[in-house]
């Protein structure tokens, strides 16, 4: 029968308390917050994210206390790996989960702040991504899909009045839905042919005793379109702009982060399992495909959200670049670019929330930035950094990811990508100077889109330290060095992960 | 008799199926599509693969045809014109209900009777000097073999679909409730249980505007 050791309970420890923590927080809002007095009681209304802050903090403390990353233990044969991977991403997303809901405090006016279904769902969400990251059979990851996804629909639909947000949500359902079949197909065809939806098992199987049968490598490629579909890099991006834009822009920075974050994690361990040979060929014509649709979708965008989704499209054309090769190196400096890349995505779209127009609404049109520097010094200062950095101009580190990635594999790949890879950075980079021409040096000042900007004295301390900080970050690439010590880290581990056992 | 219940079930499936698509009333095909996912499920349990007949009864009959049935209540097709242009066929006797009813009576019973002698698989082993130890080998049925491996090697999987089944009800009540909250308390619609409980002292309060918070 099934015995646990010790030291697995331990490494299993942050899964159980953060099992058992929503157990009790659904218990506790479910039974207490519903009593007249705490009804009554306004502080406890504004105080009810506090305790799910308290439950994020105490599992920041458990994992760094418990899990440790010295030693890689495998729990409930074989479905789930605690190993550095696992805890460093875990660590990652809390931190983002933590920026999300403190993003939440800045545009309260919601109505949703007084519902607490709205941050244990978004708990819940926390919990499926923590499972994901560190999942390592077909059956775990496609639940922990599900949860996720299933989670994210019932955020993205919470604001009621907003038909924008309903649309959003039945469009993810929808195309969830498709891309889950498409994973549930395959792994069935893997299970079918090699008997295991195990990583460990398939890496052996596949890599040392099975070479013959080609309808594996059929269900492989279908869990893999899958997750690049979830992921959503160029030929199937067209989910994304509609759902991103649709929903509240909390949420948005949370569906860019923290979500497309694990399930990277997890596509780099479905695929560190068996390189077949035409992946880099997909990886590298998704390469090129993302850089083309980023840079002509931000042609003549008008609204700021789409603007920042394009963006991010042409950026996951780099993270599939260095993926393609295949090294240590390149999977390394795909979670430095992934790492850069989340901090100014964060950045922007906490700076694009701080702005607000005169009835306090967020602003949705490039056009309502026009002549921002002549209201707010500050927040222009910050705004153009981080478009810099996103573009690529030497001081800023956003810079010099590119460069190491290009350096680095100017060799093994080939010439035709990197005249790719110039033309479309030209034209990204004129659009991108093309928002800070409409932020500084614009002439035209129209009444109607007067930018009242929140000051950041008026908004939380959190944030505005959080924007401090990671605008430092940006601009002095000597946290650069920091960055490559734990992307060689975790990259060796992907590696090693199959032969550590 | 085994025979026999496999010519019932399966004309009952075929019967079910045809009336599905042409009566009129979408109440009673929904009713005649539950039907024939009943004998579907009885035919499965006969041919011995009786965990997938209690799924399909569990999938099709209480999740999916209950959910047909709620959204053609919701949506009152009933009043819907048909036109003369569709083959009209003549309603069918009330005899032929009855029939059909019996069927679906009949499958019922059985699977009753299967749910009621399944017990009896395992402790129906011969007490006498000689046990049958291919009968006891036999006798772990599919749902018991299914609940042996879920409940041990993937009870992992069983949680977190548990989670998910919460999710999803805390979800739906979530986005259905409409919970007036704290501070915007607007009544569409008379709510007596607040009038009666109604309080002189506490009917007034003095809220202190911030401008922070956006009241």
């Amino acid at each position: 029968m099934y015995q646990i050791l010790f030291s697995e309970l331990i490494s299993l420890f942050p899964f159980i308390f953060f099992g058992m923590s929503l157990c009790f927080v659904l218990l506790f809002y479910s039974l207490i917050s519903t009593q007249k007095w705490v009804y009554d009681s306004k502080t406890f209304v504004f105080n009810k994210v506090s305790f799910i802050y308290s439950v994020y903090i105490s599992s920041f403390v458990i994992i760094t206390v418990f899990n440790s990353p010295s030693f890689c233990t495998i729990q409930f044969f074989g479905s789930i790996a605690c190993d550095s991977v696992s805890f460093y991403s875990q660590l990652f997303i809390l931190f983002l989960g933590l920026i999300c809901l403190a993003s939440y405090s800045i545009n309260n006016r919601h109505h949703f702040f007084n519902y607490f279904e709205f941050f244990y769902v978004y708990l819940i969400s926390i919990f499926s991504i923590f499972i994901l990251v560190s999942s390592t059979d077909l059956i775990s990851v496609y639940l922990c899909l599900e949860l996720q996804s299933l989670t994210i629909y019932i955020l993205s639909a919470s604001n009621k009045n907003s038909s924008f947000s309903i649309e959003a949500s039945l469009k993810y359902l929808i195309i969830g839905a498709f891309s889950s079949g498409f994973f549930l197909f395959g792994s069935s065809l893997v299970y079918g042919f090699i008997g295991t939806t195990n990583y460990f098992f398939l890496h052996d199987l596949v890599n040392f005793h099975f070479q013959e049968s080609s309808i594996v490598y059929v269900g492989f490629t279908f869990v893999f379109f899958s997750l690049l579909f979830k992921l959503g890099v160029a030929p199937f991006h067209m989910w994304m702009p509609d759902i991103v834009e649709g929903v509240e822009i909390s949420l948005s920075i949370f569906i860019i982060t923290a979500s497309k974050f694990s399930l990277l994690i997890c596509l780099l361990r479905f695929v560190s399992t068996h390189y077949l040979s035409f992946y880099q060929f997909i990886f590298l014509f998704f390469t090129v495909l993302s850089w083309a649709i980023g840079s002509l979708g931000l042609s003549y965008q008008k609204r700021v959200k789409r603007f920042l989704i394009f963006s991010s499209i042409s950026h996951y054309g780099f993270i599939m670049l260095s993926i393609s090769i295949n090294t240590l190196c390149s999977f390394q400096f795909a979670f430095i670019y992934y790492t850069v890349y989340l901090i100014s995505s964060i950045l922007i779209f906490v700076l694009v929330m701080c702005m607000g127009k005169k009835n306090n609404n967020i602003i949705i049109f490039l056009d309502e930035i026009e002549g921002l520097i002549r209201e707010n010094y500050f927040l222009t200062f910050c705004f153009s950094i981080v478009i810099f950095s996103i573009a690529g101009i030497p001081p800023f580190s956003g810079f010099f990811i590119k460069y190491f990635i290009i350096v680095s594999f100017i060799d093994i790949i080939t010439v035709l990508i990197l005249w790719f890879f110039i033309v479309f950075s030209v034209i990204n980079i004129f659009y991108y100077i093309r928002v800070i021409k409409l932020l500084i040096f614009s002439s035209s000042f129209s009444e109607n889109y007067f930018p009242t900007c929140y000051s950041f004295s008026n908004s939380s301390t959190s944030v505005s330290t959080l924007v401090v900080f990671s605008i430092l970050v940006l601009v002095f690439p000597t946290s650069l060095p920091l960055l490559f010590n734990l992307g060689y880290y975790l990259s060796m581990h992907f590696f090693f992960l199959f032969f550590s056992i | 008799m085994e025979f026999i219940l496999f010519i019932t079930f399966s004309i009952t499936i075929i019967i079910s199926s045809f009336f599905v698509i042409s009566v009129y009333n979408t109440v009673h095909s929904a009713f005649f599509l539950i039907l024939s996912f009943f004998n579907g499920s009885c035919l499965l349990i006969l041919s011995g693969s009786d965990f997938l007949g209690f799924l399909f009864i569990i999938i099709y009959v209480g999740a999916i045809s209950v959910l047909f049935l709620f959204v053609i209540i919701i949506l009152n097709l009933n009043q819907f014109d048909f036109s003369q242009k569709h083959i009209k066929l003549d309603s069918p006797s009330y005899l032929f209900y009855i029939f059909l009813f019996s069927c679906g009576f009949l499958s019922f019973v059985y699977i009753i009777f299967i749910m009621l002698t399944w017990p009896a698989y395992d402790q129906a082993i011969p007490t006498l000097y000689l046990l049958n130890y291919i009968q006891i080998i036999d006798s772990v049925n599919n749902v018991n073999t299914f609940s042996q491996i879920l409940y041990s090697y993937y009870f992992f999987y069983l949680l977190l679909s548990g989670v998910i089944l919460l999710t999803a009800m805390v979800g739906s009540v979530y986005l259905t409730l409409n919970k007036v909250s704290f501070f915007q308390k607007v009544s569409k619609f008379q709510q007596v249980h607040n009038q009666i409980s109604r309080i002189s002292s506490a009917s007034i309060s003095i809220i202190r505007y911030k401008n922070h918070y956006d009241l």
